[in-house]
């Protein structure tokens, strides 16, 4: 496949580095996913854990906490971080903008003004319902982005300002009818906070279709967006149908964050920082990326989850601001040591 | 097409369509504060507003005048301006539509400095801002200072930064009691409620100190457009100007943040607006500027058109601006541009 | 009209990522000549050119422009005094020919002189000289790639300075285009003494349109001369790996090489 060869080869030294990094994030996420079953407002030992796994018993405290909360949100957080952050390296490199947020298609705007129209027409107020009107507002304001971005047709610029209007817009429609209605408000305040929250197993597996598949979608534009960096005549001489490659990589965005932010609300920073963080990493073969960026945002995730359990936090902090929280200095200092990295 | 004017210690040359557009710009601005003082839960007829304004009228009446509806309006002009000036030095400096301070968080360092100051004098939200601004700055560029000042690096350490005392915002607003979070929400949001002479005077005489400098890199600016090593084969000094830039560009936005909270949306969409009216590849900072301005001075005269409901003027930025922006772009691609 | 000036490399040494690209290369421009900088792919003669104009930073050595060291001078009075046109430029969208010269103009103009009568006179020359007054008003985009190209060389000349340095100037013209931007600047060489310098990709039009050729191998010269010293056989050989023979232009007398 000619569109494999148009990644510049990397020496040596450079890919053994990359594969060194690869084991380690790898390593440090499964001890971090460990210790997240492991530590929160009440301890639980190894060895219940263990127990909880290969022999479960409903009767034991430690055992339903394990299952029926952790666990479910260990799995949250992981996929939340990793779509969000695949996600991100998708936008970014479709727009050839290090500033593109998964947010600018309209996704978090319209979810959200999906989840408040529920509440203020409908008078819905169970949050397990939220979950299919958030994926429908953010699929129906993706659309109308896309088209009004010109239909794949239209420069990066055009897609660029015509999300961030249409975001802008339902976000402040949003606002405005949560500012009218004070029930609204608090029915919404507890989906939009909810974060990581009393996720279930249900509802995960519910999702889990929508990840698989955005996953899938994603795999499959890395080689598509691989060519399309060197630009849009290059990747057409090289037998890219432009238009469908941009649509299937749209489809993978909304798939992802559709899926997320149904499940844990909106979430910023993790989308925008977590690629610029994986470029350090992966160079810009756009497959390395990807990876890279699914395993830093799933670890920023979990790492972000935990820490807000700390007691300093007040035993509860969102995911979402502990995330900006650790990745913002973080962010910093790689960006110090490594310079940055052109898109 | 171009006129020119010549004086013998300035000359400078102008697109007639600029200079139209800016005349029926200033005109919107004009007729927009008449209205502006017009209308409200007290409505003015059609000639007494002037002849309040002149002296005449009841006690009550000049004191809704001349107290709190000019006092506000002006403040939403002198903050709308600022929010697009520095939007556009961004925008055109970066060369990233995106890389305006509301998008890439440097509005954030005086939300948090305003915040803290809620929170540690319970007032003087103006003095917070404004230390949060300047001290969000000088830790920004002076993290991103290696060999002098790269955009991008520029750009994604701002970011950093900004998501992290955004973060750190949300962090203060879940720690303290009710009350004052929904002070601080609602300064969040961005509003122009009860304004007085101190803000009109603190934005407009910021805005005056700056205006020499603005003048002044206007001209580099222009030529930040081409790529670096044209500019710099210019005779551009690239790193001080962008030093330059990005302290007048924060600076703006702080005066503006202070004064009328973090409005979103204002800094981001005034560029390209202006840069679709006139659309020859220049930054049009006071085209931005004043777009920036009738932004502002729109979404809060909305925002007191209902007043049984109280909403902030920060709702409406994005309600007015987005369809605007959005209907540009539909005209734009009817061109065939873009 | 230009303040005479001249440009001198001295011991220039530049690596990216420890890769050496130039060493210890020392080189003379010399004045009111064409001069054309040759060599393989990948020997440096862009970094070479980028070096002259300042642009790129050498690890030891210095650019003398006037005796004095180009990094430590005035930016503004360098520009003044030399222009680069560099590979690739780039210019934001809906910029008019006539502005994009106009910003040719920068080293002369300031914030309060923005459009002095010179101003209007250099851009006028120079839209005139590279045949583009026509299409002054026109928007970059819209123009053909070798309108482009003149309306770049365009804005250098605007620059009205004594040295004019050009990084393959020729990419996306063809032949017939080719041939008339090179004689453009000859025509510019010869009217106004400006001295340029440039890289270019065709050994052929380089012999054809120099007066001295600085030839590159890996990073250092392998030789220097006018046209017949440098275009031979040997030399061919060593510096391009090319087997050739070289024939008398029967036009204009100029080294012609016909590869095996």
């Amino acid at each position: 496949m000619t569109i494999l060869e148009t990644a510049p080869p990397l020496s040596d030294r450079r890919a053994s580095a990359r594969q060194i990094w690869l084991m380690a994030i790898l390593l440090s996420l499964l001890l971090l996913s460990a210790l997240s079953l492991r530590f929160g407002l009440r301890p639980i030992s190894w060895h219940s854990i263990w127990d909880s796994f290969v022999a479960y018993d409903a009767t034991k405290a430690d055992h339903l906490v394990i299952q029926g909360m952790r666990l479910p949100r260990l799995l949250a957080a992981w996929l939340a971080g990793a779509a969000l952050a695949t996600s991100g390296a998708l936008i970014q490199s479709l727009t050839r903008n290090p500033l593109a947020d998964p947010g600018l298609l309209g996704i978090n705007g319209g979810a959200s003004l999906g989840v408040i129209l529920c509440i203020f027409l409908l008078g819905i107020s169970d949050p397990a319902s939220f979950v299919w009107v958030a994926m429908g507002g953010g699929l129906i304001s993706t659309v109308l982005v896309f088209f009004l971005g010109g239909a794949g047709r239209g420069t990066p610029l055009r897609l660029i300002l015509a999300g961030a209007a249409l975001s802008a817009l339902f976000l402040a429609l949003g606002r405005s009818l949560l500012l009218i209605s004070q029930r609204s408000l608090d029915v919404y305040r507890f989906w939009v906070l909810g974060g990581l929250d009393g996720i279930e197993m249900p509802t995960l597996a519910a999702l889990l279709p929508f990840f698989a598949l955005g996953a899938a979608l994603a795999a499959v534009s890395s080689f598509n967006l691989n060519a399309m960096m060197l630009g849009a005549d290059t990747a057409r001489s090289l037998g890219l149908r432009i238009g469908l490659a941009r649509g299937l990589a749209l489809c993978a965005i909304v798939c992802l964050c559709g899926a997320t932010v149904s499940m844990a609300g909106p979430i910023a920073f993790v989308g925008l920082i977590v690629p610029h963080m994986a470029r350090r990493f992966s160079g810009a073969d756009m497959r390395w990326c990807l990876l890279f960026s699914t395993l830093l945002g799933a670890g920023l995730m979990i790492l972000a989850d935990l820490t807000g359990r700390l007691p300093v936090f007040g035993g509860n902090m969102q995911a979402g601001v502990m995330a900006a929280l650790i990745g913002g200095p973080a962010l910093v200092w790689l960006i110090r040591r490594n310079g940055s990295t052109a898109l | 097409m171009s006129w020119s004017l010549r004086l013998p210690f300035l000359s400078l040359s102008f697109s007639p369509r600029a200079v139209a557009v800016g005349f029926g710009l200033l005109l919107l601005v004009n007729l927009g504060t008449v209205l502006a003082l017009r209308l409200g839960s007290y409505a003015f007829t059609e000639t007494s507003w002037l002849s309040v304004l002149l002296g005449a009228g009841s006690e009550i009446e000049r004191m809704i005048l001349m107290d709190h509806r000019l006092p506000r309006i002006l403040t939403a002009l002198g903050a709308g301006a600022c929010f697009g000036l520095s939007g556009a030095m961004f925008q055109t400096m970066m060369r990233n539509p995106l890389a305006s301070p509301d998008v890439i968080g440097f509005n954030s360092g005086a939300s948090c400095g305003a915040l803290i100051a809620i929170i540690l004098t319970g007032g003087n939200v103006l003095l917070g801002a404004l230390s949060g601004a300047l001290f969000t700055a000088i830790l920004v560029v002076g993290l991103a200072w290696k060999n002098g000042l790269q955009p991008q690096r520029l750009v994604l350490i701002g970011l950093g930064i900004g998501f992290a005392l955004a973060a750190l915002s949300d962090l203060l607003l879940s720690r303290t009691d009710a009350r004052t979070a929904a002070d601080m929400a609602e300064w969040l949001i961005g509003t122009l409620n009860a304004r007085d002479w101190q803000d009109v005077t603190i934005v407009w005489s910021g805005l005056l100190l700056l205006a020499p400098a603005i003048f002044w890199i206007h001209f580099p600016l222009a030529r930040l457009g081409l790529s670096d090593d044209l500019s710099s084969s210019l005779g551009l000094r690239l790193s001080p100007l962008r030093l330059g830039l990005t302290g007048l560009g924060i600076l703006l936005a702080a005066l503006a943040v202070c004064t009328a909270g973090p409005l979103p949306f204002v800094a981001f969409a005034a560029g390209p607006i202006a840069r679709a009216l006139v659309p020859n590849g220049k930054p049009a900072l006071l085209g931005a500027a004043v777009i920036g301005a009738l932004l502002v001075l729109a979404a809060d005269t909305a925002s007191r058109m209902v007043p049984s409901i109280q909403l902030p003027a920060g709702v409406f930025t994005a309600l007015i601006g987005g369809p605007v922006m959005i209907w540009l772009l539909m005209v734009q691609f009817r061109k065939g541009k873009l | 009209m230009n303040a005479p000036a001249h440009l001198h490399a001295n011991a220039l040494s530049v690596a990216f990522a420890k890769t050496p690209i130039l060493k210890d290369l020392s080189a003379d421009i010399p004045d009111g000549k064409i001069t054309v900088i040759v060599g393989p792919n990948a020997c440096g003669k862009s970094t070479f050119l980028r070096s002259l104009a300042r642009l790129q930073k050498p690890d030891s050595g210095e650019v003398l422009l006037d005796g004095k060291s180009i990094h430590k001078q005035a930016n503004r009075s360098v520009a003044q005094r030399l222009a680069i046109l560099p590979q690739s430029p780039s210019a934001p969208e809906g910029l008019t020919v006539r502005d994009l010269v106009t910003r040719g103009r920068t080293p002369h103009q300031s914030a309060l002189r923005q459009w002095s009568h010179q101003d209007a006179e250099a851009v006028g020359r120079a839209l005139d000289l590279t045949g583009m007054a026509h299409n002054a008003n026109r928007p970059l985009e819209a123009l053909s790639g070798g309108q482009r190209q003149r309306a770049w060389i365009a804005m250098a000349l605007a620059q009205d300075t004594q040295i004019l340095l050009l990084d393959e100037p020729t990419t996306y013209l063809d032949l017939p285009h080719q041939i008339e931007l090179l004689s453009l600047i000859q025509s510019l060489n010869k009217q106004s003494n400006q001295t340029v310098a440039m890289v270019l990709h065709d050994i052929n039009l380089a012999a054809r349109f120099a007066d001295h050729i600085i030839a590159l191998r890996a990073g250092a010269i392998f030789t220097t001369g006018n046209p017949a010293e440098v275009v031979t056989r040997n030399n061919m050989e060593q510096v391009f790996d090319l087997k050739c023979q070289i024939i008398s232009d029967p036009v204009h007398g100029t080294p012609h090489v016909i590869p095996e």
